[in-house]
C-alpha cells in the first residue's frame, strides 16, 4: 500500500475534527478490513492521504435506545448487537438478522468474527458509480 | 503527523521497538511487518484481503487475520506465529502441529499456519467447540 499518515482520535470530538481539518483527505479506519482491502485495490477515486484510527475512542461501542430512536456505536460488534437486551427486546428482528449474520460468519475468536458488507459493495458497479462517483 | 514514534510488538515472548519511519511505515500491515521487517516467514500472505485465513496470528490470544491490520494500531501487543508454538525448552511440536502431522492435514501446507492459529485460538475459548462452532 502506498502510505499515508496515521493519526490516533481519542474522542469523537478529535476525530470530527480531525476529519473537518483534512479537507476530504482523510478516511476514519475501525476494524481495517474493508478500508485495508479498497486502499489495496486503489478502488477510492482518491488515495487519503491521512488514516484516522477511531477504534481507540472509549464507549464507541455503546448501544442505547432514547426518545430519537436505537444508537449503535460505531465500534459495536455484531455479536453485541445481537445480544444486546435492548435491542434482543425491543427491535427483534435486527436482533436476528445480527446473530443470523454471525452465525454464517467466520469464528475468529472471542467477540471476532469477520463479517464485512462494504468491500463487496464497493465492487459493484451501480455502488461505485452512484456512491463514490467513480 | 503520527503522534507516536515507536511501537512496541512481543512477538513469540521476544519484545521488539519498531521505529516508525524507519523500521515500520504507518500503511505496513502487520503481515508485512512480521514476514519482511521481523523475519516470522511462517506467516503467509496469501490473498491479502482479509478472506482467506493464511495470514492468521493471535494477537493477546485471538486470532486476526494479520494482513487487514495495520502494524501503528498494534502498540504495546502479544503476538504468537507459528513458530511461537513449539516449546522451545523440550523441542516439541503444540499438540495441534503434531496432530495435524498425524492426521495428514495438509494439502500443499501454505495456509496451514493460519489454520492452526484459528484451531489454537477457538479451542483455548471453547475445548470442545460443536460442528457449527
Amino acid at each position: 500500500m502506498k502510505s499515508f499518515y496515521h493519526v490516533d482520535a481519542k474522542t469523537v470530538t478529535e476525530a470530527v475534527k480531525l476529519f473537518k481539518d483534512n479537507r476530504g483527505t482523510a478516511k476514519l479506519i475501525a476494524g481495517g478490513t474493508d478500508l485495508l482491502s479498497i486502499l489495496k485495490d486503489k478502488i477510492l477515486p482518491a488515495y487519503p492521504e491521512t488514516i484516522i484510527n477511531i477504534k481507540i475512542i472509549p464507549n464507541l461501542n455503546q448501544i442505547s435506545e432514547d426518545a430519537g430512536g436505537l444508537k449503535i456505536g460505531t465500534l459495536a460488534k455484531l455479536e453485541e448487537i445481537a445480544q444486546s437486551p435492548v435491542v434482543k427486546e425491543k427491535h427483534k428482528l435486527l436482533a436476528n438478522a445480527a446473530q443470523a449474520a454471525l452465525d454464517d460468519a467466520v469464528p475468529l475468536g472471542k467477540n471476532s468474527y469477520k463479517v464485512t458488507i462494504a468491500r463487496e459493495l464497493v465492487r459493484v458497479p451501480f455502488y461505485r458509480l452512484n456512491v463514490l462517483g467513480k | 503527523m503520527p503522534d507516536k514514534k515507536t511501537i512496541s510488538l512481543v512477538v513469540n515472548g521476544t519484545a521488539y521497538e519498531l521505529l516508525i519511519g524507519k523500521d515500520v511505515f504507518p500503511s505496513d500491515t502487520l503481515a508485512q511487518t512480521l514476514r519482511d521487517t521481523l523475519g516470522y516467514l511462517g506467516t503467509k500472505i496469501e490473498c491479502d484481503h482479509g478472506s482467506c485465513g493464511a495470514c492468521t496470528v493471535l494477537m493477546d490470544g485471538e486470532a486476526v487475520l494479520s494482513c487487514t491490520m495495520l502494524t501503528v494500531e498494534c502498540d504495546g501487543k502479544k503476538i504468537t506465529t507459528i513458530e511461537g508454538l513449539e516449546n522451545r525448552k523440550t523441542g516439541e511440536l503444540h499438540l495441534l502441529q503434531q496432530a495435524f502431522i498425524d492426521h495428514t492435514a495438509f494439502q500443499c501446507g501454505f495456509c496451514t499456519p493460519g489454520i492452526i492459529l484459528s484451531a489454537k485460538a477457538l479451542l483455548d475459548k471453547n475445548p470442545s467447540p460443536t460442528k457449527r462452532r
